[in-house]
């Protein structure tokens, strides 16, 4: 069966002031129909530039993706589709949740107005037919009073209320796939669960594979069935969330794990991944991107170690990872 | 209250206007009486002329005295009669006015789309050619003097081409093709300055919009590139151009004086100029208080529009 999301060898790097800034390097991933994907990484890890690589949204003037590259969406190949068909693939195919729902929205036109502008883009319904396709779709997303919040303005409505908004906004014309890049992290905790909660039951129940990015491990322990983590531009652990939470392979991996609060632990066992990443400016280092933060890091870390698959299918770039690492000799 | 408040301040507006016009006509060198005889006006023998003419028209009297005649004149809505042509004041203004109107209003509706297609595409690729392009395009519509821009039309499309006929105005109703071919270069040329001005306005808050996160949102969702210039943006962007407009109108009768001369348009500019060369104070003063009340009910009339398509500023 062939991935509906597929990623290939992803390499995606900007022009800023003269140099060639890398964000993606050969990343490869795959989201299956239905599927709860999580990619994990901190600030800069490139997660987010990957989110949206796959709708094609960043500027295509200063935008440069690597030769080889190729994102497969729903069988149309992304990264050479022609503008109309790209047009057509966004919110129909795959459409993208964002982070701060306070910027999300246009603040000059309501709600229905928003969500009909939508529909109208895409599907040739008639008026009445749209207006009941919006608030079906309002008062699946738990919103309250679908007839009244379609007149409301968004400065009208709070946070979580908007980012449900969005996330009505986000199923509207039945995507195959929904990229939720940081959706709850503006969020307080009430509102993160019940938007958390709205997208997995849209995926329970209507089969809307949902690509999460985020930077809390607790997102994705409850939310995704596997996930990628990332780290300097690269994709560095890969695999079921089980397996990752209960042996979890790379060292980057193992610090997010202890970094991550855990109420029945004692507050000493939080511990942070010391230092920072390297800038990914210029041309990128041969060596491990971890290496200048890793515990382990040896000589053989001179050379970047590619994603290896281990025996029980998981995957991780690390020389001194898995049973028979060529590392741990 | 706060609508007892507004009328308070517009009275008081008008109060200065008129009363800073009547104090620097009278400060002006030239007599209106003298201006009216002619060059014989200083011979011995018309003398009683002179003072004839000043006792009919009041210019006898201290100037005090006539500021206190002309208000309360203006408290019971008389503007007075010209000196010149005997003719009521506001008769006169009933008669230039819409030629003014008509050139204002043609110019800004010829300009505000255009600013909007020319400002929107610079805003959509910032620092590109199309983007240089267009914005030098604007700050040269703006820097050129509209008497010499009259005067360069007027050389080319009237007295050269034959095109258009050099000077005059003919009502839209009397002959709509005439009426056409006065305003084309009048109007071509107030739009140009303010094609100028609106482009750039345009492009600053295009080029804001654009860069906001709701735009991308709209882009993921797969509107078109028309719609979320168009549309989408749009909105954000050109509500706050209501306000520049109606603050321009200030600039724009001012630019009208101008071309109205240029073109011998006979409206309130031409009315105004005359008035002041003939020393005719009536026809000043009540011009002058005729377009403060309105550049003051446009603005006015501009703030409510905007309020009213704003959904932030209507709550």
């Amino acid at each position: 069966m062939t991935a509906l999301l597929q990623i290939d060898d992803l390499s995606v790097s900007f022009r800023v002031g003269g140099a060639e800034l890398h964000a993606v390097i050969d990343v490869s991933l795959a989201v299956r129909a239905g599927e709860r994907v999580g990619v994990i990484g901190e600030s800069g890890s490139g997660k987010s530039v990957m989110a949206r690589s796959i709708l094609r949204l960043d500027d295509p003037r200063r935008t440069r993706y690597g030769a080889g590259s190729a994102i497969s969406l729903d069988g149309q190949q992304v990264l050479t589709l022609p503008d109309a068909g790209l047009r057509r693939l966004r919110g129909q195919t795959a459409s993208m949740i964002f982070q701060n729902p306070m910027h999300s929205l246009n603040p000059a036109f309501t709600i229905g107005n928003q969500l009909d502008a939508v529909l109208r883009a895409h599907r040739p319904d008639s008026r009445a037919e749209r207006h009941r396709r919006i608030l079906a779709m309002l008062t699946d997303v738990d919103l309250p009073g679908p007839e009244d919040l379609v007149n409301r303005y968004p400065h009208e409505l709070s946070g979580g209320q908007r980012q449900r908004v969005m996330v009505a906004q986000a199923v509207l014309c039945e995507p195959a796939l929904v990229i939720a890049d940081e959706p709850t992290s503006a969020l307080d905790v009430t509102a993160q669960d019940s938007v958390l909660e709205v997208l997995g039951r849209l995926n329970r129940d209507r089969g809307i594979a949902v690509l999460m990015i985020t930077h809390d491990m607790g997102v994705v322990a409850r939310f995704c069935e596997k996930v990628n983590v990332m780290y300097g531009g690269r994709l560095v652990e890969s695999g079921s969330v089980d397996r990752i939470f209960a042996a979890p392979e790379h060292p980057y991996t193992v610090g997010l794990l202890d970094a991550t609060p855990n109420p029945a632990a004692p507050l000493k066992d939080l511990v942070a991944v010391q230092g920072t990443q390297a800038t990914r400016r210029g041309t990128v280092s041969s060596a491990c991107a971890f290496i200048d933060r890793c515990p382990l890091a040896t000589e053989v870390c001179g050379t970047a170690p590619p994603l290896r698959r281990l025996p029980d299918g998981h995957h991780v770039a690390c020389h001194h990872a898995g049973p028979d690492s060529p590392g741990r000799a | 209250m706060t609508r007892l408040y507004g009328a308070v301040r517009v009275l008081l507006i008008l109060w200065v206007v008129v009363t800073v016009v009547f104090v620097t006509l009278r400060l002006t060198p030239g007599d209106p009486a003298e201006l009216l005889l002619g060059p014989t006006a200083g011979r011995q023998d018309n003398a009683e002329r002179l003072a004839e003419i000043r006792a009919a028209y009041g210019l006898d009297k201290s100037i005090p005295v006539q500021y206190g005649i002309f208000l309360g004149n203006l408290a019971t809505g008389d503007l007075g009669v010209s000196n010149r042509s005997q003719r009521p004041v506001i008769e006169m203004i009933g008669t230039a006015a819409p030629v003014t109107i008509w050139l204002i209003v043609l110019s800004v509706t010829a300009a505000v789309p255009a600013s909007i297609l020319l400002g929107t595409l610079a805003a959509e690729r910032r620092g590109s050619g199309r983007d240089a392009t267009i914005r030098t395009v604007a700050t040269v519509f703006i820097a050129i003097p509209s008497f010499w821009l009259g005067l360069l039309l007027l050389n080319w499309f009237a007295s050269g081409l034959r095109w258009f006929p050099s000077r005059g105005f003919e009502p839209l109703l009397a002959d709509p093709l005439a009426f056409a071919a006065h305003m084309t270069l009048p109007v071509l040329t107030l739009a140009i300055f303010l094609i100028g001005s609106f482009t750039r306005f345009v492009y600053t808050e295009t080029a804001d919009t654009l860069e906001r996160d709701y735009i991308t949102v709209g882009r993921a969702m797969g509107l078109s590139r028309r719609s979320i210039l168009f549309r989408f943006s749009a909105k954000n962007s050109l509500t706050p151009l209501i306000i520049v407009v109606g603050v321009e109108i200030g600039t724009l009768i001012g630019g009208a004086v101008i071309v109205e001369e240029v073109f011998g348009l006979p409206g309130l500019g031409r009315l105004l100029l005359a008035g002041v060369m003939s020393r005719d104070y009536p026809v000043v003063q009540g011009t002058v208080l005729i377009i403060t009340l309105a550049v003051i009910l446009i603005n006015i009339l501009s703030e409510w529009l905007y309020r009213l398509i704003t959904p932030q500023a209507r709550a």
